[in-house]
């Protein structure tokens, strides 16, 4: 994986997980500073705080959270005038300039005209069931029961409220199904907690998206070493050095058959060198029998330079293996120590890489032994194949 | 559009509406016909109950009152920008002079304490009337029907929990529930008091 992949890996890490508290954050307490406001607005007058302690609650939150953003908070409580603004109105407490500003309002604004009936029917149930205080209670008295038509409209909220007892006696009370309880977890009073959430689930969306593009990508980068030339192991005689392959993802599962796989394009060269796969790979599985008609076969062309093994070997017991290719006659002609095993369980293969001219054709043997803890070497597996060149 | 006897004597008491300051003042709320009718009622519901809260006894004497001194400035030639605005001013300055009415009976009547008639509410005056509450609940379509009976049910302790269940089931914020429960409950009274005249 490249370094900006890292980097952008561990930004988005930081970033998601920012995105989550304040998901969170809003989710928890967004939904509290509703409660808070909504219950502020349920004090009766007598219980309500007085001068500097009525400050509105989006303000107390400004100064305790500076960045939570005005035009956010301000969504909290949709309108200027606060629930118990309007209840002073209605029980004739407010100021000639409050009432005035007010009752302008109620004539020009159809929505502000909604909320300050709904407020009265409010006000007008409290009373009827008996929830004002015993202050309130008397104003309520003196503003509404002693005007016909406001006493009128106390007497059609209470029936209102004895007809729907009645018919409601006659059913259950409703029940919001699951999917509307589940729906209600992310339902908001306020639309500043709906934005923290949508902004949380689009970056968790991204999250996700940038995690299955980093886990295809080294998928593609798995494979496409998989098509590279190992390097495996010195080769008795050699003058160069190989180095031995580090550990890896699981690979495919061996194929049971010879199945020689070209090589990427063969790139012709100048001094007329013959054309075609510069490499050839064969499977391998152990085999318990030395039976030169099923060996498994490889054909490879001139142009072959490097023959591929991947040797089979169902588990991985050693920390690394010798491999050893002999004619069956038994002569030696490749041999490589320290290499380590890849993939995991029955995936687990051996991969190695043979220069072609260190294999004439004819039969190999293949043994592979693994070096234990104490250093001793064990017997592993063998493998047959044949080459035809 | 008569006053009652508590009214103010206004400074062109004979001066009655005319069919043209009606039309004109018609015309302000809206151009078309129809929409300045509904305007016209629904700015008097108003009115009449801006009138309530300011403790009028005659509400809807006062909120004709009101229009009748807008048409009246309006046939004197006024040009009027913002007839809510306006409405409003005249109300309030109607309103000023019935307090000052009411200050003067006050001091005739040797300044006895203002008769507060606070009734109780009693239930035997519900009763009759729950035939009609019932009939007009009736009336209202289902999903309407049910909002109030679900909103208004008598549930002791649970009514907050209740509509916030309810908010739920509906889909909308618990303000928006409160708003609606209004209007509907609204659109019930007209029922009822047209049921309670029969």
């Amino acid at each position: 994986m490249s370094v900006f992949a890292i980097a952008s890996r561990n930004e988005a890490s930081a970033f998601g997980l920012w995105s989550l508290v304040f998901g969170l954050w809003s989710l928890v307490f967004g939904q509290n500073w509703n409660q808070f406001i909504s219950s502020k607005s349920t004090l009766t007058h007598s219980q309500r705080p007085k001068a500097k302690d009525q400050r509105p609650a989006h303000e107390t939150l400004f100064r305790i959270f500076p960045l939570a953003g005005r035009r956010g908070v301000a969504a909290l409580t949709r309108d200027p005038y606060k629930q118990h603004e309007l209840r002073e109105f209605l029980l004739g407490e407010a100021s000639e300039e409050q009432r005035s500003a007010l009752e302008e309002r109620y004539l020009a604004d159809d929505e502000f005209s909604a909320e300050l009936g709904a407020a009265e029917d409010e006000l007008i149930e409290t009373y009827l069931r008996n929830e004002l205080s015993a202050g309130d209670r008397r104003k309520f008295e003196n503003a509404f029961l002693a005007q016909p038509r406001r006493r009128e409209r106390v007497l059609m909220m209470k029936g209102v409220i004895a007809a729907a007892t009645a018919e409601a006696a006659l059913k259950p009370a409703p029940t919001p199904s699951l999917w509307n309880n589940l729906l209600a977890l992310f339902r908001f009073q306020n639309s500043f907690a709906r934005y923290a959430l949508a902004a949380a689930v689009l970056v968790l969306l991204a999250f996700g998206a940038l995690f299955v593009f980093n886990r295809l990508r080294r998928e593609s980068d798995e494979r496409f070493a998989q098509q590279q030339p190992v390097p495996t192991a010195t080769v008795p005689g050699a003058a160069s050095p190989l180095a031995s392959p580090e550990p890896s993802q699981p690979a495919p599962t061996p194929a049971p058959s010879v199945s020689p796989i070209k090589s990427t394009a063969p790139s012709p060269t100048p001094n007329a060198e013959p054309t075609g796969p510069t490499f050839a790979t064969i499977f391998l599985r152990p085999s318990l029998v030395r039976d030169p008609r099923a060996a498994n076969k490889l054909a490879v062309g001139p142009s072959v330079k490097e023959i591929r093994l991947q040797l089979n070997l169902e588990r991985n017991d050693y920390k690394s293996y010798t491999v050893r290719i002999a004619t069956v006659e038994g002569r030696e002609v490749w041999k490589a120590d320290s290499i380590r095993a890849r993939g995991s369980g029955a995936g687990t293969f051996l991969a190695l890489s043979v220069a072609a001219n260190r294999l004439p054709a004819g039969d190999y043997l293949v043994e592979v032994s693994g070096l234990s803890d104490s250093r001793t070497s064990e017997s592993v597996a063998s493998y047959f194949f044949s080459l035809n060149k | 559009m008569a006053l009652s006897e508590s009214q103010p004597k206004t400074r062109k008491k004979d001066w009655q509406i005319t069919q043209e300051g009606f039309d004109r003042f018609l015309n302000l709320l809206n151009p078309q016909r129809d929409l300045a009718a509904e305007k016209y009622e629904q700015l008097r519901k108003r009115l009449v109950k801006l009138f309530e809260w300011r403790g009028s006894q005659t509400p809807e004497d006062h909120a004709d009152e009101t229009f009748n001194r807008v048409a009246r400035k309006i046939v004197e030639g006024m040009e009027i920008r913002d007839i809510n605005h306006f409405v409003g001013g005249v109300a309030r300055r109607l309103f000023l002079e019935i307090v000052e009415e009411r200050e003067r009976e006050q001091k005739k009547l040797n300044q006895l304490p203002e008769a507060v008639a606070v009734m109780e509410i009693r239930d035997k005056e519900i009763d009759p009337r729950l035939d009609c509450f019932r009939s007009c609940l009736n009336e209202l379509p289902s999903p309407q029907r049910q909002l109030i009976i679900d909103y208004y049910r008598e549930d002791e302790h649970k009514r907050i929990e209740q509509r916030k269940l309810l908010a739920v089931a509906l889909q909308i914020p618990l303000n928006a529930l409160r708003i609606r429960a209004y209007r509907v409950r609204s659109q019930l009274d007209e029922c009822i008091r047209d049921c309670l005249k029969k």
